[in-house]
């Protein structure tokens, strides 16, 4: 399935690239396209460089040169030519393309009323890879999972940016819906809110990646309300979100949690001790609404699970 | 004497058809341009109210025209669905200048078209619009010369067919 990211570059670069002998999705993280700046990739230990023949090098000189052509062709293939039915992707910086890969983009912003109202002349794009790690999860479930009540614990996932927090999520995700028969945990009903079409990788609204038999996803959809949208029409039994932070994202966590759904949740952070300071979610933390911390880092690579932490900050086993 | 008269008969005929056809081009052509106006106000109609993507609305367009403007409109869409990673522009100009044949389509009509091809797709709404009511400006404003040419030419090739190979029977009888 990440091959088809090719098709959403520029044609002279995915050539570059499909002759290069990382593989997409497995080796390749980033793919970044700057404007008058050599073509880069990013892979799990670090940044290449790439030359015209689909060399790598440490030579930033040596690379091929994005030009401002590649940067307008790159664009106009990732909007389908109708960069004027992308308005909110154009305002909220990304674009997500078949798979659940998000293009990300900077450029000259145009702020309007308090808002950014669109960006324009774009000069840097950022192809982000969706990794699907099937299984990645399997032996985290067991350990969010209360067996003596037989549900499933609140859980937030904490991990810096880049350390699979989101591909944990999707497979934690796919494994509640489906059931763990080996635990004798049976497949409960999950609601997503997929705010970047990033956890089902949707896809005109049909999720793309695995997420299981008993999952509703709401894609594109801002948390806050969708939180509540699905409590409302789903009955879903768990909520999965995706890097909760704002503040309307808290007061309906808390909504979320009064009305006895479970909630999975991912943050950026890097240890629990500097979340409990933010005025964001450190409430969330010193009132016990978690039981759960699963904290991530990538010291073995992408995904590696440093420790899971009961409410009382003790290890779970 | 009935074989002169057939072939002076034949000549009457073939000089006025001649004629008549010269001055069909003219029609034609405005009749394409009108045609021309209708799919740029279609189009723009479908991604002002709808905003599908460009190769739906394309095709959503074409399903509204004649041949041969509803042609060209449909090919263009059904490369842009299947050759991803193509730029709108470079797909139109190929369509405009290899595959846009029977049409009777000036060079500066089709300028019209290149010039649309180059700009479509490639900003918001409000710029799409300001392109499609721009370009709809400049086919009216060909649509009245041409009517104009063709109300001061056609007469007057149609009389010339006529004329024309009554002279020739003249001079041969």
């Amino acid at each position: 399935m990440s091959r088809k990211i090719l098709q959403y570059l520029p044609p002279k670069i995915s050539n570059i690239i499909n002759n290069l002998k990382f593989k997409l999705g497995k080796e390749i993280l980033e793919i970044r396209l700057r404007v008058n700046q050599p073509l880069q990739i990013v892979t799990d230990s670090k940044h290449h460089y790439i030359t015209q023949n689909g060399a790598l090098t440490p030579d930033s000189s040596q690379g091929y040169c994005i030009t401002g052509e590649d940067i307008k062709k790159a664009k106009l293939i990732l909007t389908e030519n109708s960069i004027y039915a992308l308005k909110r992707q154009l305002k909220q910086g990304f674009i997500t393309i078949p798979g659940g890969h998000r293009v990300g983009f900077t450029g000259e912003v145009i702020f309007e009323n308090n808002e950014i109202k669109t960006i324009k002349n774009i000069n840097s794009l950022n192809y982000r890879i969706t990794r699907e790690v099937i299984g990645s999860a399997k032996k985290i479930v067991k350990k969010i999972f209360n067996f003596r009540e037989r549900r499933f614990f609140n859980t937030l996932i904490i991990s810096p940016p880049i350390c699979g927090k989101t591909t944990l999520l999707r497979d934690l995700i796919r494994i509640i819906s489906y059931g763990e028969k080996s635990t004798g945990i049976k497949g409960r009903t999950v609601g997503v809110v997929d705010e970047r079409s990033e956890i089902a990788g949707s896809y005109n609204g049909i999720p793309q990646n695995d997420i299981g038999p008993r999952t509703d996803v709401l894609d594109n959809c801002p948390k806050a309300e969708g939180m509540m949208l699905l409590i409302r029409s789903m009955s879903p039994e768990i909520i999965a979100v995706d890097e909760i932070g704002k503040k309307d994202d808290i007061k309906a966590i808390r909504e979320v949690l009064n009305a006895g759904v479970t909630l999975i949740t991912t943050i950026h952070g890097n240890s629990l001790p500097s979340l409990k300071l933010r005025s964001d979610v450190g409430g969330l933390i010193k009132d016990n609404l978690f039981q759960r911390y699963i904290i991530l880092n990538k010291k073995k690579g992408i995904g590696t699970v440093e420790k899971i932490l009961n409410h009382s900050l003790q290890e779970v086993s | 004497m009935s074989l002169q008269l057939l072939g002076a008969l034949l000549i009457l005929l073939s000089g006025s058809f001649l004629g008549w056809i010269i001055a069909l081009q003219y029609l034609e052509r405005i009749k394409q341009l009108k045609e021309l106006q209708s799919a740029i106000d279609l189009f723009n109609s479908e991604v002002r109210y709808t905003q599908p993507i460009l190769h739906q609305a394309l095709a959503r367009t074409a399903k509204k025209l004649d041949k041969p403007i509803s042609i060209l409109f449909l090919e263009a869409a059904e490369s842009l669905s299947q050759k991803k990673g193509h730029t709108f522009n470079d797909i139109w100009q190929q369509k405009l200048n290899n595959n846009f044949k029977n049409n009777y389509l000036l060079k500066q009509d089709k300028d019209i078209l290149q010039e649309w091809g180059q700009q479509i797709g490639s900003s918001d709404l409000e710029g799409q619009r300001n392109i499609n009511n721009l370009t709809l400006k400049k086919l009216e404003k060909l649509i009245e010369q041409a009517e104009v040419e063709a109300e001061k030419k056609v007469k007057l090739i149609r009389y010339s067919g006529f004329l024309i190979s009554l002279t020739i029977i003249i001079l041969l009888y």
